[in-house]
Order: C-alpha cells, then sequence, then structure tokens
C-alpha cells in the first residue's frame, strides 16, 4: 500500500495522542482513588453507588438516632432509679409508722418527713432533661407534668410517649408518659380497696386482704358493719349500692378472714359498735394521692383525729397500694431498660451495616491499584515505543541521500 | 533530420520539465489537506510516414491527472458526517454526565443531607438548632437543584448557540459551492482539461458541509455538485446556493428550529432528517437527551416537594397551627399559538413521567402524545387526567381550531423553580393534629393506639375532644361523630359503619374516620372511655416528623424512591454517554481507515516524488544531450558545404 508522507506524520501524532489520554485517565484514576470518576465509567455502578451512598447515609442516621435514643432512655432510666428509691424509702417510712410504741408527737413529725419526701418524689416525676423540656409529660415537653392544686397533684401532660427510628424497621418509644408512670398503678391490693371509716371507734384493723375466687368477683361495692351486742360482735356485709345484705350478723373472730364475692380480708383488733370497712374495685389512683393520703392518714392519727384501728388500716392499705406503685414504676424502668439492650445490639448491627455499605461502595466506584499500576506502567511503555518509532520512521527520507 | 531531432529533443524536454513541474508541485502541496497528488500523462506524437515505416516524433504532454477516487471520496464524507454527529452528542452529553455525579453539584448528597435533617428534627422536635438545620438544609437542597437546572439551561442555550453557528457554516459552505461550481464550468469550458486544484477545493469544501450536516451529493451531467439536504430540500443547484436558518420554535422560544427559508416563512426539518454532522449530533442531543434530562431532574424535584408539602399538611407547626405548603413548586408549562386556553395542572405527583406532551386537535378530536416514547391518548372530554396530569380548556370558549397543537411540558421546571417558602422554623410541621388517652377512670385492661391521620383529614379536621366509650352489653363503641361513617378494618377486611351507628368492638381492629385511624386493643370494662383530642403544646411530639423521615424511603415515584429515581437518571445519562463514546471511538476508527485510504490514493509521497524528480531530471538531461547530438549532426552538415 503506497503511503502518503503526511498521513505517516499525522498517524503517528494520532496514535500517541491517543495513547496520552489513556494515560491521563489512568493518571486520574490513581490520583484520585476512584475507578468510575463520571457515570459513564461505568453506568451500573454509578447508579448503585448512589443508592448505596443513601443507605450508608441511613446507617449513619441510624447510629446517630439511637445515641439520641441512648440518651433519652438513659435518662429516663436513671430517674426512675432514684424514683423507686424514694418509694422505697417511704415504704420504710410508713411501716416504721405503724409501730404502736409510737407518740402522737412522732407520728407528727414522720408526717413532716414523709410531706418532704413527696416534695422530693414530685421533683423527680417534674425531672427535666437538659436541652429539651419535661421527661415526664408526654408530647406536651414544654409544660410540668405534675402540678399542685386544691385537688391533690394532678398529672397535665398525655400519655404520648416520643419513637425515634433506630433501625430500618425498629421505631423505638424512647420517652414514657407521667400518666404511665405515676398513674398507672392501681389502688389497695391491686383488686379491690378495703378502707376503714374516719369516724371508728375501736380499734378493730383490716389488712390489704386478697382475692379468693377470681370468677365471683362482682365488680361492686360492699359495706362490712359491726354490731357489738351483749360484748358478742357480728358482723353484716352490705352492698352499698344496692342496700341490701349479703351477709347478716356473722360472728366475728378478731383476725379471722371476712370472706365474700370472691374477696376475702382480716380484721383484728376489737372493733366498736357501728364500725364500718368498706370495700370497693380498685381503681387506678395516682402515686401523689397514695401518698398524700398516708401523710394525711398520719396527720389525723398524730391530732388523735383518727383512731389507732382506722388509722393502722388506713396505713395497711396505703403500703398496699405503694406497693402496687412500685410495682407499675419497676415495670415501666424494665421496659426501658429492656430498649436500652435491644439499642446495644442495633448499634453493633447499625455498625455492621455501615461497614458493609462503605465496602460495597468501595467495590462499586475505587480503584484497584494495583490492576491500575500495572496498566499504567503498560501505557507508559507503549507510549515510549509510539514516540521513539515516530523518531525512527519520519527521520527516512530519501531527499536526505539526494 | 537534425531539424526534426531538436524538435523531438525539445518536446521531451518540455514534457520532462512538466513532469519536473509537477513533482514539485506535489511535494509543494504535500501538506496541504486534501490535496490530491498529481500525475502528468504523456503521450508519443503521431508519427511521420515515410515510406521506410513511421518515424517517431517525439512526445507531447496530454494532461495533468489528479490521482482521486470518488467513491472513496463520497465514503469519506459520510464517514466524516457520522463521526461528526457522534462526536458532538458525545461531547454535550459529557458535561452532564459529570455534572450529574459532581459530589459539589451533583443533587444526590443533598437529598440525602436533607432527610438526615428531617431525622434530627425527629430526634428532637423541641430544639430550634435541630430545625435551624433542617431548614439550611432544605435551602442548600433546592438550590442544588435549582443549580443543576439552570447548568442545563446553560448547556440547551449553548448548543442553540452551536447550532446557530453550524447553520451560518452550513450557509457559507454551500455559496462557496454554488461558487465553485461555476468557476470549475469556466474552468473546463476551454478544452477537456480538468482543473485539478479547482476540483480538490471542491472536494474540501464537500467534506467540510459533511463535518456540518448529513448532505447528499449528485453529481449533474455539467460535472457541478448539486447539494441535497434533509429529505431531499437542494442546498445547491449548480451555481446556485439557499439558505437554511435556524429560528426560534414558537411553541418554545428556548430551541431553534433549523429548516428552509423561503421567502419569510420556514420549512423546519425535522430532526431525524438532519441526523448526522455537527449539526444533527447537536440537534440529536438536544431533542433526544437534554430535555429527558431536564424533565427527570424537574420529576425528582416536583415529587420530593409535594410529598414534603402533602405530608407537611398533615401535622402540626411549633405553634399548634395545621402545616402548609412548605417547598415552592413548579406549575406546568404550556405554549401554543392556538386562540384557546388549555389548562394544566398536576393531580397526582407520583404519577408524573418525565417527558413533555402535545396535544393536537384534528378538527374533530384530541390527541395527547407522550414525546418520550410517541404513546398517545385521545381525549374526548374535558377534564381529562393523564400520567397525574389534568388537562382541561378553560374557558371553554373560543374553541380551537383543527390542527392547533398545545406543547405541554409538566415537569421542565421542577428542578429551576423549587424553593424554600419560610425562614420560619417554627412552621415545620413535626406534631401529629391528634392524640388519645386511655381514661384514668378505665377499670378494663384496654388501650387506644397513638393514631395516625391520612390525607382525608385537613379537611374535616377534628374539631374538639372526642370521647369514644365501650358498652359491655351490646360490645359496642359509641361516641363518633355523628355526622361521620366509621370504617374498621380487622385482618384486611373493611366494614363500614353509616354515621351515628354504634361500632361493633373488635379488639386490634383499624378505627378510621375523617381521615383518623386508630386502634383500641385489649379488654374493655363497661363504660370505659377513651378520648380522641386534638393536640396542642406538643412540643415533644415527632409523629409528623417520623413520617416526614420516612419520605426518604417510601416509593413515591413509579415504585422508585427519590434517589432511586435521580440514580436510573444517572444511569441512564451514564449510559447513553458510554454509548456515544464507544459510537464515536468506533466512527472514528472508521474515519481512519477511510482517510488511510484516500490517502493511500491521493496523497503525497516525498521519497516518489523524490523519485519522480530524479526520473524527470534524467529525462530533461538526455533531452539536451538529444540536443547537443542534433547539433553536432547540423554542424556535420554544414561541414560537407565548407
Amino acid at each position: 500500500m503506497r503511503v502518503s508522507t503526511s498521513w505517516m506524520y499525522s498517524s503517528g501524532a494520532q496514535a500517541i495522542t491517543r495513547k496520552h489520554s489513556e494515560l491521563l485517565q489512568t493518571q486520574q484514576q490513581l490520583s484520585s482513588g476512584k475507578r468510575v470518576m463520571v457515570p459513564s465509567d461505568d453506568p451500573i455502578a454509578a447508579a448503585n453507588a448512589l443508592t448505596t451512598q443513601q443507605s450508608l447515609a441511613l446507617a449513619q442516621q441510624y447510629g446517630q438516632n439511637q445515641d439520641v435514643a441512648k440518651g433519652t432512655l438513659g435518662l429516663a432510666e436513671s430517674t426512675l432509679a432514684q424514683v423507686g428509691e424514694a418509694l422505697q424509702d417511704i415504704r420504710v417510712l410508713a411501716i416504721s409508722a405503724g409501730n404502736g410504741s409510737l407518740s402522737a408527737g412522732d407520728r407528727g413529725s414522720l408526717a413532716i418527713e414523709l410531706r418532704g419526701k413527696i416534695d422530693a418524689l414530685l421533683g423527680l416525676a417534674n425531672t427535666r432533661d437538659g436541652a429539651r423540656g419535661y421527661l415526664f409529660s408526654g408530647y406536651q415537653e414544654g409544660i410540668q407534668p405534675f402540678a399542685r392544686t386544691t385537688a391533690g397533684t394532678v398529672y397535665q401532660g398525655d400519655q404520648g410517649s416520643r419513637a425515634v427510628q433506630v433501625a430500618a424497621q425498629r421505631t423505638m418509644e424512647v420517652s414514657a408518659s407521667g400518666a404511665s408512670i405515676f398513674e398507672g398503678a392501681h389502688a389497695g391490693n391491686g383488686r379491690f380497696t378495703v378502707a376503714a371509716a374516719a369516724l371508728n371507734t375501736g380499734s378493730g384493723m383490716a389488712d390489704a386482704g386478697a382475692v379468693t375466687d377470681q370468677a365471683a368477683l362482682t365488680g361492686r361495692a360492699y359495706q362490712v358493719v359491726f354490731r357489738v351486742l351483749g360484748g358478742v360482735t357480728t358482723y353484716d356485709v352490705v352492698d352499698t349500692a344496692a342496700g341490701t345484705n349479703v351477709t347478716t350478723g356473722a360472728a366475728y373472730k378478731a383476725g379471722g378472714a371476712i370472706g365474700f364475692a370472691g374477696m376475702q380480708f382480716a380484721v383484728s383488733g376489737a372493733p366498736a359498735n357501728g364500725d364500718v370497712f368498706s370495700v370497693a374495685p380498685s381503681t387506678r389512683q395516682s402515686v401523689f394521692k397514695t401518698l398524700d393520703d398516708l401523710a394525711t392518714a398520719l396527720e389525723s392519727s398524730a391530732s388523735r383525729a383518727l383512731k389507732d384501728g382506722a388509722f393502722q388500716t388506713a396505713l395497711t392499705a396505703g403500703i398496699a397500694s405503694l406497693d402496687q406503685a412500685s410495682d407499675q414504676v419497676l415495670s415501666v424502668r424494665t421496659g426501658l431498660g429492656a430498649r436500652l439492650r435491644e439499642l446495644d445490639s442495633l448499634g453493633s448491627q447499625a455498625a455492621d451495616q455501615k461497614l458493609h455499605y462503605q465496602e460495597e461502595l468501595s467495590r462499586l466506584t475505587d480503584l484497584d491499584y494495583a490492576a491500575a499500576i500495572s496498566s499504567l506502567t503498560q501505557q507508559q511503555t507503549s507510549l515510549q515505543a509510539a514516540q521513539q518509532s515516530y523518531l525512527r520512521i519520519t527521520g527516512l527520507s530519501l531527499f536526505n541521500y539526494l | 533530420m537534425a531539424t526534426n531531432l531538436f524538435g523531438l529533443g525539445v518536446s521531451a524536454m518540455a514534457t520532462a520539465q512538466a513532469g519536473l513541474l509537477t513533482a514539485g508541485h506535489n511535494i509543494a502541496n504535500a501538506n496541504t489537506p486534501n490535496y490530491s497528488r498529481q500525475r502528468i500523462e504523456q503521450a508519443p506524437n503521431t508519427p511521420l510516414f515515410s515510406g521506410g515505416g513511421f518515424v517517431g516524433q517525439g512526445v507531447h504532454l496530454e494532461t495533468v491527472q489528479r490521482a482521486y477516487d470518488a467513491l472513496l471520496g463520497a465514503e469519506f464524507r459520510t464517514a466524516q458526517s457520522q463521526a461528526s454527529h457522534s462526536q458532538a452528542y458525545s461531547d454535550q452529553l459529557a458535561r452532564i454526565d459529570s455534572l450529574l455525579s459532581d459530589p459539589a453539584s451533583g443533587v444526590s448528597p443533598a437529598i440525602d443531607d436533607f432527610f438526615s435533617g428531617v431525622h434530627d428534627m425527629a430526634s428532637s422536635p423541641g430544639d430550634a438548632s435541630a430545625r435551624q438545620n433542617l431548614l439550611s438544609s432544605a435551602q442548600a437542597m433546592a438550590s442544588r437543584f435549582n443549580e443543576m437546572a439552570n447548568q442545563l439551561t446553560t448547556l440547551r442555550r449553548s448548543t442553540n448557540e452551536r447550532i446557530a453557528a453550524s447553520v451560518g457554516e452550513v450557509n457559507s459552505i454551500g455559496t462557496q459551492l454554488a461558487q465553485l461550481n461555476r468557476q470549475i464550468d469556466v474552468a473546463g469550458r476551454g478544452g477537456s482539461q480538468p482543473p485539478n486544484d479547482l476540483l480538490d477545493k471542491r472536494d474540501a469544501l464537500a467534506l467540510g458541509l459533511a463535518r456540518q450536516v448529513n448532505a447528499t451529493i449528485v453529481v449533474a451531467d455539467s460535472g457541478a455538485y448539486d447539494v441535497f439536504l434533509g429529505s431531499g430540500q437542494a442546498l445547491v443547484l449548480g451555481d446556485k446556493s439557499f439558505t437554511i436558518s435556524a429560528r426560534p420554535d414558537p411553541l418554545g422560544p428556548e430551541n431553534l428550529r433549523v429548516g428552509l427559508q423561503t421567502g419569510a416563512s420556514l420549512v423546519a426539518y425535522r430532526s431525524k432528517d438532519l441526523a448526522g454532522g455537527t449539526l444533527g449530533g447537536l440537534l440529536a442531543f438536544r431533542d433526544e437527551t437534554l430535555g429527558g434530562v431536564q424533565d427527570s431532574i424537574g420529576r425528582v424535584a416536583l415529587a420530593l416537594g409535594a410529598a414534603f408539602n402533602a405530608q407537611q399538611k398533615l401535622g402540626l407547626d411549633r405553634n399548634g397551627a395545621p402545616g402548609a405548603d412548605f417547598f415552592a413548586l413548579s406549575a406546568p408549562q404550556v405554549s401554543s399559538q392556538s386562540a384557546a386556553t388549555l389548562t394544566a395542572t398536576i393531580a397526582d405527583y407520583s404519577a408524573l413521567a418525565a417527558s413533555d406532551y402535545r396535544l393536537k386537535f384534528d378538527g374533530t378530536g384530541y390527541t395527547l402524545t407522550r414525546l418520550a416514547d410517541g404513546t398517545q391518548t385521545s381525549i374526548v372530554s374535558f377534564p381529562q387526567t393523564v400520567d397525574g396530569v389534568t388537562y382541561d380548556l378553560n374557558p371553554p370558549l373560543p374553541a380551537p381550531a383543527a390542527n392547533d397543537s398545545f406543547l405541554i411540558r409538566p415537569v421542565r421546571d421542577g428542578a429551576a423553580r423549587i424553593g424554600v417558602l419560610t425562614g420560619d422554623t417554627g412552621l415545620l410541621a413535626a406534631a401529629a393534629p391528634i392524640r388519645t388517652a386511655t381514661s384514668f377512670a378505665n377499670t378494663g385492661g384496654a388501650r387506644i393506639s397513638a393514631g395516625s391521620v391520612d390525607s382525608a383529614y385537613p379537611a374535616t379536621p377534628l374539631g374538639g375532644a372526642l370521647s369514644i366509650t365501650y358498652s359491655a352489653a351490646t360490645n359496642v363503641l359509641t361516641g363518633f361523630p355523628p355526622a361521620s361513617p366509621v370504617s374498621v378494618t380487622l385482618n384486611g377486611a373493611s366494614t363500614t359503619y353509616a354515621a351515628g351507628a354504634p361500632v361493633p368492638y373488635a379488639s386490634g381492629a383499624t378505627i378510621a374516620w375523617n381521615g383518623i385511624q386508630l386502634q383500641v386493643s385489649g379488654l374493655p370494662a363497661d363504660g370505659d372511655a377513651f378520648s380522641v383530642v386534638p393536640n396542642t403544646n406538643a412540643s415533644g411530639d415527632n409523629r409528623n416528623a417520623l413520617a416526614l423521615a420516612a419520605l426518604q424511603t417510601g416509593a413515591a415515584l413509579g415504585g422508585a424512591t427519590f434517589q432511586q429515581a435521580y440514580g436510573q437518571l444517572t444511569s441512564q445519562v451514564g449510559n447513553k454517554a458510554r454509548e456515544m463514546q464507544v459510537a464515536t471511538g468506533a466512527q472514528t476508527g472508521l474515519l481512519t481507515q477511510v482517510q488511510a485510504a484516500r490517502e493511500s490514493v491521493s496523497g503525497v509521497n516525498l521519497d516518489e516524488e523524490a523519485a519522480d524528480l530524479l526520473r524527470y531530471q534524467q529525462a530533461y538531461q538526455a533531452a539536451g544531450k538529444m540536443m547537443g547530438i542534433a547539433g553536432t549532426l547540423f554542424d556535420t552538415i554544414l561541414g560537407l558545404g565548407r
């Protein structure tokens, strides 16, 4: 084939230019560490890299959310731990107040101590999270959850609890409302309450009782009315709403069980004629109401307005309610603790996922240095060969000999 | 005899000289582009009959011929036209290719950042700094969309400028070709000798034309090049040339239409008729790819903004007011030259397609064509919704004339116009509009869920507190708004109860009315009450913020997330760019081969010319010697007479 001289020059130059651009491409890959610099380098990998990048960003976000959840849950959990201790403290105080050898003055000072402890508990219930608002007021972070009013201590928040997305498929509640913590427990033994009428004059005192027959429960309120006739103590059980007697003239035995409608409780001591104990189905009761009632009973006892039997009954019932409240706090706290533990395992999952996505991203777009350096060397050699052969060939001309 | 010998020597000398001149001309033009090497054709003179036979009379120059293969020339033009097409397409596309994936200008990282801001707000809904952070990242995302749209608009403008320049070049070449046709005709008229260098010049112009546009060249009987464009419109006929021009498209003034100018009117070419050459490549890039990319990005921006706005309206802002639009969104563009008014409004943002539409009235009916893929829909009556866009003739009069057409671009401005409507962090709606509570006095164990609302809620918001009460005797719930039917869904089976009717209780069933959904589960006792109240002071409520954050991974665009839709665009552009790179490489390779073949026939080889120089030099010297001998012979004859 004939070869024209200008073609020899231009095709040689073209070949060198092409090799230069290949070399530049490899050099850019090496300096950026990226195999895919523009989507056209590998369109599929580039598109996958975008979605993987989003997954990576999400995994990081979930990690951050977990930290937030941990912080919020941790604060709530430690506050509830303090609440539990405070309730335990109060229980010890209440038990010591039942000691029969205490004087009225002693009970008065115990009442003052109890009022102080209630204030401390109220402070815990109104704990604030530094950056945000109140811990236990539900959605209404800006509103103090518990406030003293003339009607007692009332909850002003709502029953909402804030959730945080801690994993792709897991939205975790990180707060508990004051209603569920402090107002979730039932009064008395959890099923029914036993109370002595404030005007009782006898020394008869009732314990908190227990359910003996689940099926026989009626959900109605009753009164146990004592009669003392000629030294013989009997009692009637009256259905309060209907006014009808369930039991009439049953013989009283101190410390013996009084049972009806699936419920049973014991009365000890000597009830006076006309003393009344009322039994009602248990309803939810705020822990503050329980404690206020206890304090009031102590104060009434100190001022002799309340006789011993009624006082002891109120104390027993109060302690029973307090135990229910403690259980409720503990169960909420257990829930928080379980979520904290779950967060630990989610945290390691998120870290694994992050690593996985990073590896995926690297596999999609990062450069294989060994391969790139080897091709760089190859391209360099071929460029040198092109340059040298170009010089040799263009040096040849017949005119050199003319 | 000697006289004859002189004459013979002169003819030989003159021919050798022509050979030397031609070789010299070739050497001089060795590097002239598109030069075809020339050769002398020499032939013996007519011999003289002398009785003893024919005696040769020397040599004469027949002609100077260029080495040119017309077939290769045509092939070269075709290859050049295709290579220029791919090159122009590929060059423009490469700019989008790097734009989309660039971490600094690409939209993808901005979308991730934005949703990260939403998550942070969800974690601390009451925290002003988290809200401020979200606001800033929303503004950053919107301006990233704007910037990308701006870059694409700039690219469209520069593409149009290049189209106009290319059209100018085509016209200039057309004029020059017509002139050359005339010059060649005149030069050739004196005899049958070819004006080689003029022919080369004309072929070079034809090649230059092929670089701009795919033209058909027909060699007329007169030898003139007649040039035709598109589907057969003449650009050059003999020594006459015509003009094509680029004028703004009346239906979309940002585009230039290319067509043949006849008087004041422009007969536009269809893009596919102008395939080939830089002009064809630019038109194809503009009409096939650029519009699609602008529409795709616009669609992502619109769908994201609309989804966020819709969810925002289902929440309560920091002040307890219902959420308002957060992003400003663009409306569809409609352009036409018709007297009728067509309105297009977006009814469903998630159903939008990344395409422009043309609505044509043929006198009796309307046909809507999706320009991206040519899908046609007949429209019998208005209003009509197609691909999430509702079309209407409003006002209905004046009616369109037959053959009126409307160009509709539902999503073109999506990325250019998206913006953040507010600078007030308080207007971000993080809270849900309702909250629920289980009554304190309940004796049963049933619980009510936190509840949620859907798009039906804002039309019928909860007016005040609602107490839903359980009645054990009939196992029903009562207390729903008296005018609202209530639907109960359990295990996928849904039953609707008329307004005011009691609703049977089923634990865990989804109870819905007026856009509110909630569940009551567990064992309620008689008289147990559950309340649903409008949410107030809910600075710690993040339920709507969580729903906003969930938009990131929701299937919002035809089953794809925003990021996936953007990824699809990136991959489409990347694939197209790669395809054009490969095509450019292949066509450049083909061009190189044809060029090598052409050079092999027409190119100048200096060694060959050196050999020719020696050859003709020796011929010249020999002729001189011959004349010396003729002189000696003449002297001999003169000597005889002495």
